[in-house]
Order: C-alpha cells, then sequence, then structure tokens
C-alpha cells in the first residue's frame, strides 16, 4: 500500500533550484537511498516527502493518491533525524510513546505495541531512564523506535548515522537494514556516505545540484555510472578520470598511456574524451622500457589491500596520475617502476564536455 | 601527592580572592543596610560608631511620607511592561530565527537599533509626543515606553534561544499531526521556559533601574522608586538614612527576583552563551 512516487517535482527557493524535475519512485517494501554531495537537494525532497517543505511544482503520490497539498501528519510518515529529535526530558519509553499520545491512541493496545518495540529494539531494561546523556546510538535506536511504533506508511531516515562513532555506524546500519527488511517498510535513506547507502539501500538514487543523476543497484552504479559525476562519487579509492589526447580507431592514449578499446565504437563527432578506469580493476606488470611505464609515487597500506599512487613519465614529470588497489600487502614501495595493465573490459570512456558516460549514448 | 597538595593551594587561593572582592562589592550594601537603623547623630561620626542604638524613624518616615506607593508604582510598571514584551515579543523573536521573511535582516537590524541610540535622543521626541496626545504621568505612556527599548533587548536574546532549539522537535511533532499553534503550546515554549525566564527578568531588572524615562514621562502620578530617591534631598538636609531605606527596598526586590529564579537565569544565560 505505501509506494511512493514524485512526478516532476521542483523546489526552488527564490531564484535557488534546490530539486530540478525529480522522477522518482521507490517501490513497496524497498529502501532506496538519495546520495550526494551537501547541498544536492536530497534532504529538500526528503522533506518535500514528509510534508515539512511543500512542493514549489510537480505532484508526489503515495500509492496513487496525490498528497503534496496534505499536511504533514496526515501522511502517516515517521522521520528519524540526524540529531535524534528526541525530547531531552523524558525517558525512553515516553519518547516512544510519543506518537501514539500525540494520536491519542495511547491505550491499552498503544501499551502493547509499545512493549513490542521495546523488545525488538532490546531496550526493556532501560525503558524508564531519561533519554537525556545516552549515546547517540542509543538515541538514534530510540528515535527508530519512536518511528516503528505507530506503523507508518514509510520511514524516511535523514542522515541518521552521520553524528555516531564508526563502530556505532556499522552496528546501527545493520539494526536498520534487519527492522526494515523484517517490517517490511518502505523506506527512504538520505545519506552523503556511499558506504551507508551501499550497504543499507536497495537502490540508490544519486543527485547532485538539485538534478537526479542516476537511479540503480549499488552495482549499477558502480559499474555503469551514467557521468562523471557518479563516476566520481561511488567508489573508493575513486575511479581514475584520466584526459584522452589522442584516439585512433580502437585505442585512446592520454600523457604516458595507451588503452585499446576492444573493438568498441566512440562518436565520430566527439572531441574531447576521458577515460574511466577503476583502481581495483589495474593489475601491475613488471616495467618494460616504452610506453606505460609508471613510476610509484606514495604506497598506502590498507591491510588486505595496497592503495598506489603512481605516475607516467615520471622523468619527465609531466605524466597522468594513476592509482591501483591490488591485493595486499605487496612488495611494491615508492620508487618502483611498473608497468599498469589496464583491461580493455573495465575502461569507460566520457565526454569530458558533457561529462556523460558514451557507451551509454550509444 | 604532591600535585593534590598544590592544586588544593590553588584552590585556597582562588576561593581567598573571590571572598576578598566579594567582601568588596557587598560592603557599600552592608554600609547602606546599617545606616538604615543608625540615629542621624551617629550617621557620621569619626571614628566610626560601629556599635549604636538602633532606630526605626526612617522607617517610619518613608512610610509616613509615601514611598510604599512609589514601590507598587514601580512594581506595576515593571511587571506591566515586561509581560507584554513577553507576550508580543516571544513570537516575534521565534519568527525572526525560524521563518523566512522579506528584508528580515533589515528588519531585525531595526528592532535593534532602538536599543542602540542613546537614552537621552529618545526622551525628547517622547516627551513632545506624550505631551501632545496627553500620555504624559501614565501607566500607559511609561508601559509603552519601556517596551521600546526593553521590546527590542528581548527579541534580540530570545531570538538565538530559539535558534538552538533543534528543529527536529518541531518536525517531529508535525509529522504526528500537531498544528503549528499546538507545536509552539506544547513542544516550543516549554523548552523555551529557560531562555524566556532569564531574558524577562533582565528586562524587569532594566525597567525597574530604570531612571532618564520615568524622571521625564513620568510625575506625580506614575513616579516610580528611582524618581522618588531624590526627593529625600530637602532644604533641611539630605536625609541619609531614609535614602538608605529607600535604596533598600528598591535593591531588595531585585536580588528576590534574581535569587528565587537564579537556576532558570544561569542555565539560560549559559545556554546562551556556550551555543548562541
Amino acid at each position: 500500500m505505501a509506494t511512493i512516487e514524485f512526478r516532476s517535482v521542483s523546489k526552488s527557493y527564490g531564484t535557488f533550484e534546490a530539486v530540478s524535475d525529480l522522477n522518482l519512485s521507490c517501490a513497496e517494501g524497498e529502501m532506496l537511498a538519495l546520495l550526494g554531495p551537501s547541498g544536492c537537494g536530497k534532504s529538500t525532497t526528503l522533506k518535500m516527502a514528509a510534508g515539512i517543505e511543500s512542493i514549489s511544482d510537480g505532484e508526489i503520490y503515495f500509492g496513487d493518491r496525490p498528497v503534496s497539498r496534505l499536511s504533514p501528519g496526515k501522511r502517516n510518515i515517521a522521520m528519524v533525524f540526524e540529531d535524534y529529535g528526541l525530547y531531552p526530558h523524558l525517558s525512553i519509553r515516553e519518547n516512544i510513546a510519543f506518537p501514539l499520545r500525540a494520536r491519542g491512541t495511547h491505550d491499552a493496545a498503544g501499551q502493547k505495541r509499545i512493549g513490542e518495540v521495546l523488545a525488538l529494539l532490546g531496550l526493556e531494561a532501560q525503558a524508564e531512564n531519561p533519554v537525556r546523556g545516552m549515546s547517540g546510538g542509543a538515541m538514534q535506536r530510540v528515535a527508530i523506535g519512536r518511528a516503528l511504533v505507530r506503523d507508518p506508511n514509510m520511514i524516511l531516515f535523514d542522515e541518521p548515522l552521520s553524528h555516531l562513532d564508526a563502530d556505532q555506524k556499522i552496528q546501527l546500519r545493520t539494526e536498520i537494514k534487519r527492522l526494515q527488511k523484517l517490517r517490511g517498510i518502505t523506506s527512504i535513506l538520505v545519506t552523503h556516505d556511499q558506504t551507508e547507502a551501499i550497504a543499507m539501500a536497495d537502490r540508490i538514487a544519486v543527485m547532485n545540484h538539485g538534478v537526479l543523476q542516476q537511479v540503480g543497484q549499488p552495482q549499477d552504479l558502480y559499474e555503469r555510472p551514467v557521468n562523471l559525476f557518479v563516476a566520481r562519487f561511488i567508489g573508493e579509492p575513486p575511479m581514475n578520470l584520466l584526459p584522452v589526447r589522442e584516439h585512433t580507431g580502437d585505442a585512446v592514449n592520454g600523457a604516458g598511456w595507451q588503452v585499446g578499446l576492444g573493438g568498441r565504437a566512440l562518436p565520430a563527432g566527439a572531441s574531447s574524451l576521458i577515460m574511466g578506469i577503476r583502481p581495483e580493476h589495474i593489475s601491475l606488470a613488471p616495467a618494460t622500457p616504452g610506453v606505460g611505464t609508471a613510476e610509484i609515487s606514495y604506497r598506502e597500506p590498507r591491510g588486505d589491500v595496497d592503495v598506489l599512487t603512481m605516475r607516467f613519465h615520471a622523468e619527465a614529470g609531466d605524466g597522468d596520475i594513476l592509482v591501483a588497489e591490488i591485493p595486499g600487502p605487496s612488495g611494491f614501495r615508492a620508487g618502483d617502476c611498473v608497468r599498469p595493465l589496464i583491461p580493455t573490459g573495465s575502461v569507460l570512456i566520457f565526454d569530458a564536455e558533457s561529462g556523460l558516460n558514451l557507451e551509454d549514448a550509444a | 601527592m604532591q600535585t593534590s597538595d598544590s592544586s588544593s593551594r590553588s584552590t585556597l587561593f582562588w576561593t581567598g580572592i573571590t571572598v576578598l572582592y566579594a567582601v568588596v562589592v557587598l560592603f557599600p550594601i552592608f554600609w547602606m543596610g546599617t545606616m538604615m537603623f543608625k540615629p542621624n547623630e551617629t550617621m557620621f561620626a569619626r571614628p566610626t560608631e560601629w556599635f549604636f542604638t538602633p532606630t526605626l524613624d526612617h522607617f517610619a518616615y518613608v512610610i509616613e511620607a509615601g514611598f510604599h506607593w512609589n514601590l507598587f508604582t514601580s512594581f506595576l510598571l515593571c511587571t506591566l511592561s515586561t509581560g507584554l514584551i513577553v507576550l508580543i515579543g516571544t513570537p516575534a523573536a521565534y519568527a525572526f530565527a525560524r521563518f523566512e521573511m522579506k528584508a528580515k535582516d533589515d528588519l531585525f537590524l531595526f528592532i535593534l537599533a532602538s536599543r542602540m541610540a542613546p537614552p537621552v535622543c529618545l526622551v525628547i521626541p517622547f516627551y513632545l509626543i506624550y505631551s501632545q496626545i496627553g500620555l504624559l504621568d501614565s501607566f500607559l505612556g511609561l508601559t509603552l515606553a519601556y517596551m521600546t527599548f526593553n521590546l527590542s533587548f528581548y527579541i534580540w536574546v530570545l531570538r538565538s534561544f530559539c535558534r538552538d532549539l533543534p528543529v527536529e522537535l518541531e518536525e517531529a511533532a508535525a509529522l504526528e499531526g500537531w498544528s503549528r499553534l499546538q507545536i509552539l503550546r506544547r513542544v516550543v515554549f516549554p523548552l523555551l521556559r529557560n531562555g524566556i525566564v532569564a531574558t524577562a527578568v533582565l528586562c524587569f531588572i532594566f525597567a525597574w533601574n530604570e531612571f532618564l524615562f520615568a524622571f521625564m514621562l513620568g510625575g506625580r502620578t506614575v513616579e516610580t522608586l528611582p524618581v522618588s530617591i531624590p526627593k529625600l534631598i530637602t532644604a533641611q538636609g539630605v536625609r541619609w538614612g531614609e535614602m538608605a531605606v529607600v535604596g533598600m527596598i528598591s535593591l531588595v526586590p531585585v536580588l528576590a527576583v534574581v535569587f528565587v529564579l537564579q537556576r532558570h537565569i544561569v542555565r539560560g544565560l549559559t545556554m546562551g552563551a556556550v551555543k548562541g
């Protein structure tokens, strides 16, 4: 019963367009992540769904019902906030009971539901403690309890993990995922952290400057980014994006490197191109004289992998910089000369001006 | 061992300094306290007579001269103006903190400007206007005058309290179907309570101690305590004992208010200081 769809939704503040012409939907029981840098319009989108922000144009549908004129209270939505939004002077139980109290459904059935939610979150023992002074992770669990208590149509998560310590972050994101799947609640998650989005969401919508860039499963975004922005934003370490100096029929080359295209056709008109390759797709071979030799300038050991930064044409100092991620610990050290092997099948070609992935366009 | 010893010694040192400062600050008040009961003959005796037979003559004169009416006037005026300020200023401060509006910064500066101008500049136009419309020597007139400079202060301070309230609390309540008014009444105002009390007390004290406006715009009907004190400088001489009594009376309510509401004020002011 709870799907949400944005149809041509826009939001502007004066002349500034925070969200423009957004078309996006979230299926029932799905968790959709809105991912993007700060100021990209993802939080505004979420607040429009909640009804806290009005929309300037377009319409939002819950199922087939337009809701943009409904007040937040009539939309039956729960929200989990970055700053928890709990009432500090109330106890855990009272905070969770708040939605029922506010709606006047704080009866015997309501009490039972509160008990269930407390049990679900493992908070029964501390139920009467005040939330003041609790850790961020514990507060956010209470906030999730408050969201679950009245069976909302959907839950909107607004950067729920960004104020938490690393270990709490990982713990809570598993917990959120578990509860969301258990209850089958349609959810939208706003985050600027791709790891979070990939770990938690079924699909990810990447936004930038108020414009939706790409929607898809995490793997799609990773393998087939539609443009340079998505290519840069998804993946860590980020994708190598090297300017192409010239392209012949089936190879492109730049400052110190050359990559075969394996018979892929590039649009004839494309003048300036960018070659993209993920660091983890690169492997290294011993250096041989000639084109394609690079000198390692920095090695970052990360335990299971080594991240190596290297420069083509090191002696001339004008070559491109390439980052490779190889299984670690490796024997490579700064100063070593190597030949990076770039597999043709993993190479992406972008148009430098429009930023578009040319494979998509073709 | 050594560190704890030296740290307790430094605690002792700072406590000593604080006590010394308190004595310096409080001594004049103590002196005023003794003057209230000193007979006129020993008032300025040299060397100072620390032990004397206390007298209540000064109190008798003060009541006879009707100074309790001045106390009542001051109290009424300050309560009225502060109450109105809270009533008008709280929603205004909230609106400035939360809502987008046209020329918001200009409007805010405009409100602040009424506080920046030296009171002497304002009091003459006030006098001329009031004399035209018959507001001189009236409660309404002085209440309005006090509001002009205290309201801006109140809005200014309370706005920073409003800004520090996490907006999520209001949004969470909106999602539960509460109207804007319900949210204000049940979420915003309770959380603002410390800020409102602290700021209102400051407004009350400003109004209580105010002299210039009360002197220029008041009169026989509306004569506040600070204005009444100079009446004790008479042709027969200065009535020091009576002055001490009236001075103490005007001091006590302020101290009492601050003492009773100390918890709110300290919490309110530190909240503003830390986050504002």
